[in-house]
């Protein structure tokens, strides 16, 4: 039996990849973790249990390339991770067409980095449950970090981020917006439960411009858009216009646009471009973010289908970061 | 879901089941709500279990629902 899944179809642009950095073949990978007493396998699997066989690998893969170039802090681990997971990308497939092994590389990296203050959810309120696993593991790079990061929620409507902080527990920041001057006032913030949960501010706008001025206000750093409710209303739009502010103003600012295939076909009455509507989320995407995942948040199959590795794009989030995090712990000791 | 002016709003039925419950926090707002799916306790009771055994076993919360000050029954209060 192979090794792992879609073998044949990965195993030459892999050691085209290993080759680059002075590695024979995979086992030589695996003892060059299990040397520095990382075991990818369990660190994978702990994450996601039903990840595939090459996710396991592919992680081992970034991991002995991190190892092997001497990576001694986890930011820098992250980015090299994302080498080896973009080595197992078949080719032609839209996981190797976007880049998304280096763009989760390099979000794992920006989490890690002190530089990167807050991290944000633009998303249509919808999915803030869906987010929630996101959170988790956004709070868990909060391990080696000095500074812990900052997560905020930000979506269209007032009271949809009303209703959900309290439903969720979240502490709900009402903010106005004035078109005049520009400026955004907060009006009142109101923490719904005392624990962990309350730490997250969760906001609601009226518009784009209200968006790009929470976005503003809170510094944001990383952003990761959801693709469900509002996609070209609201969370494009406003990750596009805070991409331009911040490149104008040289503002350090990582967007990445999540989920969807290779395209999602928008609600019927956003359909009236007719079939060039099919997979407008994918190109706004690709013109704002910085790195754009492929697949489903959590289904590994999906991720698999589009050419990556078999593991949910959140579950992967925390992966690269748990990885990189025990290679900053194993050079150190 | 069920609104007037004069009592507020009702959650009577989500996507979750039927709700039988409403949490409601100190300024009489729903934090969250209990509920029962239809669907699962039909099936339940369709292999055999007993009408009781089912309606539990297809219960669920969602939300606050244990933070809660108070709880009200949508369709009464």
């Amino acid at each position: 039996m192979a090794l792992f899944e879609s073998y044949e179809r990965r195993i030459d642009k892999i050691n085209v990849t290993l080759a680059e950095y002075g590695i024979k073949d995979l086992e030589e990978c695996k003892k060059i973790c299990l040397d520095k007493g990382i075991d990818v396998e369990a660190i994978v699997k702990g994450i996601q249990p039903i990840a595939f066989e090459n996710a396991v690998w592919a992680y081992t893969v970034g991991t002995a390339i991190a190892i092997k170039t001497g990576c001694t802090k986890a930011k820098d681990a992250a980015k090299k991770i994302g080498v080896g997971l973009q080595s197992f990308c078949v080719p032609g497939s839209v996981a190797e067409q976007r880049k998304v092994g280096l763009g989760h590389g390099n979000l794992a990296s920006m989490l890690l980095s002190e530089e990167t203050k807050c991290f944000c959810f633009l998303a249509g309120h919808e999915s803030f449950a869906a987010a929630e696993g996101a959170i988790g593991i956004a709070l868990k790079a909060n391990k080696v970090r000095k500074e812990p990061l900052r997560v905020v929620l930000n979506g269209l409507g007032k009271d949809a981020a009303f209703i959900i902080s309290r439903i969720n527990g979240f502490t709900y920041v009402q903010t106005e917006y004035d078109y005049y001057t520009g400026e955004l006032k907060v009006i009142k913030e109101t923490p719904y439960s005392d624990g962990e949960r309350a730490k997250i501010k969760c906001y609601g706008a009226n518009d784009v411009s209200e968006g790009v001025a929470i976005m503003r206000h809170e510094n944001v750093g990383v952003s990761i858009t959801g693709n469900s409710t509002n996609p070209t209303r609201f969370q494009h739009p406003v990750a596009g216009t805070y991409k331009k502010w911040a490149i104008d103003n040289g503002v350090e600012y990582f967007s990445v646009a999540s989920g969807g295939g290779t395209g999602r076909t928008l609600h019927p009455d956003n359909m009236a471009a007719g079939p060039a509507s099919y997979g407008f989320t994918d190109t706004l995407g690709r013109m704002h973010s910085d790195a754009q995942f492929a697949g489903s948040s959590s289904v590994p199959a999906h991720v698999e289908m589009m050419g990556l590795i078999g593991a949910g794009n959140n579950p992967m989030v925390g992966m690269s970061v748990a990885c990189a995090v025990s290679v900053e712990e194993a050079m150190n000791k | 879901m069920y609104s007037t002016k004069l009592k507020g709003p009702r959650y009577l039925e989500m996507a979750e089941g039927y709700v039988t419950k409403l949490a409601l926090d100190e300024n009489d707002q729903i934090i969250g709500y209990s509920f029962v799916s239809l669907g699962k306790m039909t099936d339940f009771i369709k292999k055999g279990m007993t009408p009781n055994e089912a309606y539990e076993k297809a219960s669920g919360k969602y939300g606050r629902f244990d933070s809660a000050v108070k709880y009200i029954d949508p369709r009464k209060e």
